[in-house]
């Protein structure tokens, strides 16, 4: 035999690894306001930036943070995609997924975007722009987790 | 060859660190900034040394670069062991390329599985297929070398979490100067042959980092040995060419450190300072196919 002539084989095989991640006091503080509906955010005590969600060091300044500081609960959108391409375990498509900026923060915090007709066929929807402002709304039963809250635009009225 | 170590600081190993992994390693290196009387500006990038697998984050440095300190600076990883990062360090400095980086790895044990962890270093299909132990494939290649069989034996290995720092930096007068890194090398043998040295990769390391130092083993006060763990101390003396009494091992022997161990192996010669020349070495891989070296001397 010169040469193989059967199909190659795949053989089933898997990676399935726990964790158990130390998330630390300030995301553990984070966390725990998520189940008071609130959202917490860090501010450097050098150069004042109010990051979300927070950490226990200010990223630019290299330096220790000692304050939590709650932000608002509207704020706005940073940047934004409209997801079609279904991946594995993501929600059905199509979905939109946003970073915003919450009133009184420096720094955005990702998270779906609902509430918005995804379906339009001649473009995105209006609610969708750079800089359109949303409202952080929060599950009736927040259990700490990230999935606890999402954004949703502000009609035009507010 | 002289990058000086201007500052460092080690998180002690502990079972489990009570932090996120970002705050220990920040912990890390803006300790060894602060000993370094350096700021954040001084620097120019951070070579770093991790697992993902230890970490439990897909490409661990991007989530981590808040606290690596390579926030909008030079970064790269090796995922091997530190000793490895330390050498593009050394060649950043030496080169010309920055005047002053940070070299940190980690390791967050406490977070994982080790058990479940280990197996996945090896090959998928006929080796994890057959559901051994990692700890076989550096038996089996004992066996290969000593052309006889061997047998592997229980070790209680204990998981830890680390991280440590240290800012390399060009000769400066007037800047700190904790020690000098005089030497490197590195070596990749071969995975398993017949009547090859199982520690050929230690050796041929340490060789060229006491060549690249201008030094010969003769001239060596210690040698810091980190991880291999099932390894004594006398056939690495051996491969190394010194006298098996300057075997050195710190914290402790049965201890993983993940890739954090060369680091941790250099710096605890500084605290209190190693004196004359000091040949730490690393043995990566499975079974040692790969290894690297420095060479270090107080001032």
């Amino acid at each position: 035999m010169t040469h193989p002539t059967t199909v190659p084989a795949r053989l089933p095989g898997e990676w399935r690894i726990p964790y158990q991640y130390t998330i630390g006091t300030f995301a553990s503080a984070f966390f725990d306001a998520l189940r008071e509906q609130r959202i917490l955010g860090c501010r450097c005590g050098q150069c004042g930036r109010v990051a979300v969600p927070p950490k226990s060091f200010c990223e630019f300044c290299f330096i220790p943070v000692e304050e939590l500081v709650e932000v608002g609960k509207e704020g706005v959108i940073e940047a934004v995609t409209v997801v079609t391409a279904p991946f594995a375990g993501s929600p059905p498509v199509p979905y939109a997924v946003a970073y915003v900026r919450p009133d009184g923060a420096t720094s955005a915090i990702c998270n779906y975007l609902q509430g918005v007709d995804l379906d339009l066929e001649d473009g995105l929807n209006e609610a969708l722009r750079i800089e359109a402002r949303v409202k952080m709304v929060f599950r009736d039963d927040p259990e700490g987790r990230v999935t606890d809250f999402w954004f949703e635009p502000l009609s035009p009225a507010q | 060859m002289q990058a000086v170590i201007a500052g460092y600081h080690v998180l002690p190993p502990e079972p489990d660190i009570p932090m996120a992994l970002d705050e220990m390693i920040y912990t890390a290196t803006s300790g060894a900034l602060r000993d370094a009387g350096l700021g954040i500006a001084d620097v120019s990038g951070s070579f770093m040394a991790a697992s993902d697998l230890y970490d439990g984050r897909a490409i661990s440095t991007m989530t981590l670069t808040g606290s690596t300190g390579s926030f909008r600076r030079n970064e790269m990883r090796v995922c091997t062991d530190s000793l490895a990062a330390l050498m593009l360090a050394v060649a950043d400095i030496e080169s010309g390329v920055s005047d002053a980086v940070i070299v940190c790895t980690w390791s967050k044990l406490s977070d994982a599985d080790r058990d479940a962890i280990l197996p996945l270093g090896l090959e998928p299909v006929y080796s994890r297929g057959l559901g051994f132990h990692p700890g076989v494939a550096l038996a089996l290649r004992t066996s290969a070398e000593q052309a006889a069989p061997t047998r592997l034996a229980p070790t209680a290995v204990r998981s830890v979490d680390v991280a440590t720092a240290l800012i390399l930096t060009r000769l400066t007068p007037g800047r700190r100067r904790r020690a000098d890194v005089v030497g490197i090398g590195a070596s990749t043998g071969p995975y398993l042959r017949p009547g090859a040295p199982v520690l050929a990769p230690v050796a041929k390391a340490a060789a060229a980092a006491l060549t690249s130092a201008g030094r010969k083993a003769g001239d060596v006060s210690r040698v810091r040995v980190a991880g291999m763990q099932h390894l004594d101390d006398a056939p690495i003396a051996d491969a190394v060419g010194v006298p098996v009494d300057l075997i050195a091992r710190r914290p402790e022997r049965y201890v993983d450190l993940g890739y954090a161990a060369g680091l941790h192996a250099l710096l605890s010669g500084l605290e209190p300072p190693d004196s004359g020349i000091t040949l730490v070495i690393a043995g990566g891989g499975l079974s040692m196919e790969t290894a690297y070296a420095a060479v270090v001397e107080t001032p």
